[in-house]
C-alpha cells in the first residue's frame, strides 16, 4: 500500500520558519495529501462500532 | 586480564562477585576503549570520565566489603542522551536543548544507579529521536563500527555503536517506531523493545506519548535480561506505567522451546527486502525448526495499514510535544526533523482519531494470532546499514528511500505495544550485520528472552565484535 510521505528531493533552504509560505507548502502538500489518502483507506477496516483507542492502554488489550 | 571490554555483563558480573575482577579495571578498560575508538565512531555526546572513575572506586570498596548489589554492580553502561541525568547535560540530540541540565534523574537512571551500574556517558542520537539514521546536524553522525562509512541506524545510534564496539557493556535506547531495534540490527547487537508500560518513561524526553518505549541494548540476550530486570516495573510518575507483575527474566533463558509455534507473516514484511536478508531469515527459520519449533508462514492483511496508522500517530504526537519549539525555535531544528514535525502539525483531528480507531482493529487482529502461535517472527530491517549521507539504497536492483525503509518493519510492534526483541542472525556479503525480530504477547518478555537465548546458543553471532575494531 502506498504511503509516500517521505520527501524525495533535496531539501530547500527555506524551512527555517514554522509559518508555511507557498514554496514550503509546495514541499509539504504532496506529503500531506499522501498521508490523508492512506488514512482515508482505513475506512476499509473501520465500522461504526470501532471505538477509538486514543488513550492507549495495553493492560486492557 | 587483557581486553576487559570484550567481556559480557554476565561474565564480568561473575568475576566481580567473586572479587576476581576490579570495577576500577573494568571501567578503565572501557574509558581507554572510548579514547581509542571515539574519533572514528562519534558514539558519545558527553563522556563522564571523572565521575565514572570515582563510582568505580566506590563500587570496588562496596564489593570488597561484601556489599555486592547484583548483576549490574560495577558494570559500565551508557544512556541515550534523552534520559534525564541530574546535573549532567541532556541534549536530546538537539541544538535547542544543548545546555539543558535536568534537576532530577529519570526513573530508569535511578534504577540503574541503585543496581550499582556505572554510567560512562550520554550517547549520540537522531535529533529528538525523530529519525532512523542518527545522522545529526548538531553533533555529527554516529558511525557504524562494522563500517564507519555506514550509519548506525537510529534513533538510538550511539547506543548501538558504543555497545557493538565495546565502549560500554550495555546501553539504554528508546523505541517509538523502531529506534532500539534498528540500530541493534545494523550494529549486530541485541535490542529489546519491552511491552508498552513495562518500563517507566518518567524523565525520558518524549517523542510520541502513545508509542514511546524504553529498553536495553546489549551484546548478549542474557545481558539484556539482566538490564531489563533492573529497569522494569510500575512507576506512579508515568501515567501509562503498568502494574503487571515483573518476574526474573533470567529465569526463562534455559526453558525448552521444542513445542514452540512461530508465525512468520508473509504480508508486508517481505514487500521490499534485500535478497541476502531474506536468505538469512530463511536460515534462521530452519535453525528454529532444528531446535524443534514449528514455523508456519501466515497471511496477515491488516499489516498493510501499518504506515498509515503509525506515521499519523507518531508525527502528530511529536508535533504536539514540540509545538512551542516549532513555533519559536524552528531555525534551530535540523531540516529533516523540522519537515517531519511540520507534517505532523498539518494532521487534522479527524485523521488522528481515525488512525487511533484503525489501531484498535489492527491490535485486535494481531492479538488474535497469539491464540494459535507463541511468537511472531520477522526481519528487523530490510537491508544492511546504508552509507552515511545517502538518500537511497539499492535493494535487488531498485533504489529505495532510506528514511521510510529503515523503520518499515519495526513500526507494527509500536502500534500494538507488544514486546519485541531484535537479535543478530548473520552478516551480508559486505560484512554488515542483519537482525531478526521476535514478538510475543504483552508482558511476555521472558518468553522472548528464552527463545532468543536458545537461538543464540546455536548462532555464531553472540557477543561478536566487528573485525576492524579488534
Amino acid at each position: 500500500m502506498s504511503y509516500d510521505n517521505e520527501f524525495t528531493k533535496k531539501l530547500p533552504n527555506n524551512l527555517s520558519e514554522f509559518s508555511i509560505d507557498s514554496s514550503q507548502w509546495e514541499v509539504l502538500k504532496p506529503l500531506y495529501e499522501a498521508s490523508s489518502k492512506s488514512v482515508k483507506m482505513l475506512d476499509q477496516i473501520l465500522t461504526i462500532d470501532t471505538v477509538s483507542s486514543a488513550v492507549f492502554s495495553i493492560d486492557k488489550a | 586480564m587483557d581486553n576487559l571490554y570484550k567481556l559480557s555483563i554476565s561474565e564480568a558480573s561473575k568475576l566481580l562477585n567473586k572479587k576476581e575482577l576490579s570495577p576500577v579495571d573494568l571501567v578503565n578498560s572501557h574509558l581507554t576503549r572510548i579514547k581509542e575508538t571515539e574519533g572514528k565512531l562519534n558514539s558519545f555526546i558527553t563522556v563522564l570520565e571523572d565521575t565514572s572513575r570515582k563510582l568505580a572506586i566506590q563500587a570496588e570498596r562496596e564489593i570488597l566489603s561484601g556489599k555486592w548489589k547484583g548483576d549490574l554492580h560495577g558494570i559500565p553502561i551508557g544512556l541515550k542522551d534523552l534520559y534525564f541525568t541530574k546535573g549532567v547535560t541532556t541534549t536530546i540530540g538537539s541544538e535547542i536543548y544543548k545546555d539543558f541540565i535536568p534537576e532530577y534523574d529519570a526513573r530508569v537512571t535511578t534504577n540503574l544507579k541503585e543496581a550499582g551500574a556505572i554510567i560512562l556517558g550520554k550517547l549520540q542520537m537522531h535529533e529528538f529521536a525523530l529519525g532512523t539514521t542518527s545522522h545529526n546536524p548538531h553533533y555529527g553522525s554516529a558511525r557504524n563500527p562494522w563500517n564507519t562509512e555506514c550509519v548506525t541506524g537510529g534513533s538510538s545510534g550511539g547506543s548501538g555503536s558504543s555497545v557493538s564496539s565495546g565502549q560500554c557493556m550495555g546501553a539504554l535506547g528508546s523505541d517509538t517506531g523502531g529506534s532500539i531495534r534498528i540500530p541493534s540490527a545494523l550494529c549486530g547487537i541485541v535490542g529489546m523493545k519491552p511491552t508498552f508500560g513495562r518500563v517507566s518513561r518518567h524523565g525520558v524526553f518524549p517523542l510520541s506519548n502513545s508509542l514511546d518505549t524504553v529498553g536495553p541494548m546489549t551484546r548478549t540476550v542474557e545481558d539484556n535480561a539482566i538490564m531489563l530486570n533492573a529497569i522494569a516495573g510500575h512507576d506512579k510518575n508515568d501515567s501509562y506505567s503498568s502494574k503487571v507483575e515483573v518476574s526474573d527474566f533470567k529465569a526463562y533463558l534455559e526453558k525448552d522451546i521444542s513445542k514452540l509455534k512461530i508465525a512468520r507473516p508473509s504480508t508486508y514484511f517481505y514487500d521490499v527486502i534485500d535478497k541476502e536478508v531474506l536468505d538469512l531469515i530463511d536460515k534462521a527459520c530452519k535453525q528454529f525448526e532444528n531446535l524443534g519449533a514449528e514455523v508456519e508462514t501466515i497471511d496477515l492483511p491488516i499489516l498493510d495499514h501499518t504506515l498509515a496508522i503509525s506515521g499519523t500517530i507518531l508525527l502528530t504526537e511529536a508535533a504536539e510535544l514540540h509545538s512551542e519549539n516549532l513555533k519559536t525555535k524552528a531555525a534551530l531544528i535540523g531540516d529533516d526533523v523540522k519537515l517531519r514535525l511540520q507534517q505532523g502539525a498539518l494532521t487534522s483531528g479527524v485523521e488522528y482519531v481515525k488512525s487511533q480507531r484503525g489501531r484498535t482493529v489492527y491490535n485486535q487482529k494481531i492479538n488474535e494470532l497469539f491464540e494459535t502461535y507463541d511468537i511472531l517472527l520477522a526481519p528487523t530491517v530490510p537491508s544492511g546499514a546504508p552509507f552515511i549521507g545517502d538518500d537511497s539504497i539499492d535493494i535487488n536492483g531498485t533504489q529505495e528511500l532510506i528514511g521510510p525503509l529503515m523503520a518499515r518493519l519495526t513500526r507494527p510492534q509500536n502500534i500494538t505495544g507488544l514486546p519485541t526483541i531484535s537479535i543478530p542472525i548473520g552478516l551480508t556479503s559486505q560484512q554488515l550485520p542483519v537482525g531478526m525480530q521476535l514478538t510475543s504477547p504483552a508482558f511476555q518478555e521472558g518468553i522472548l528472552y528464552n527463545v532468543a537465548h536458545q537461538f543464540e546458543k546455536v548462532s555464531t553471532m553472540k557477543n561478536i565484535f566487528p573485525p576492524n575494531q579488534e
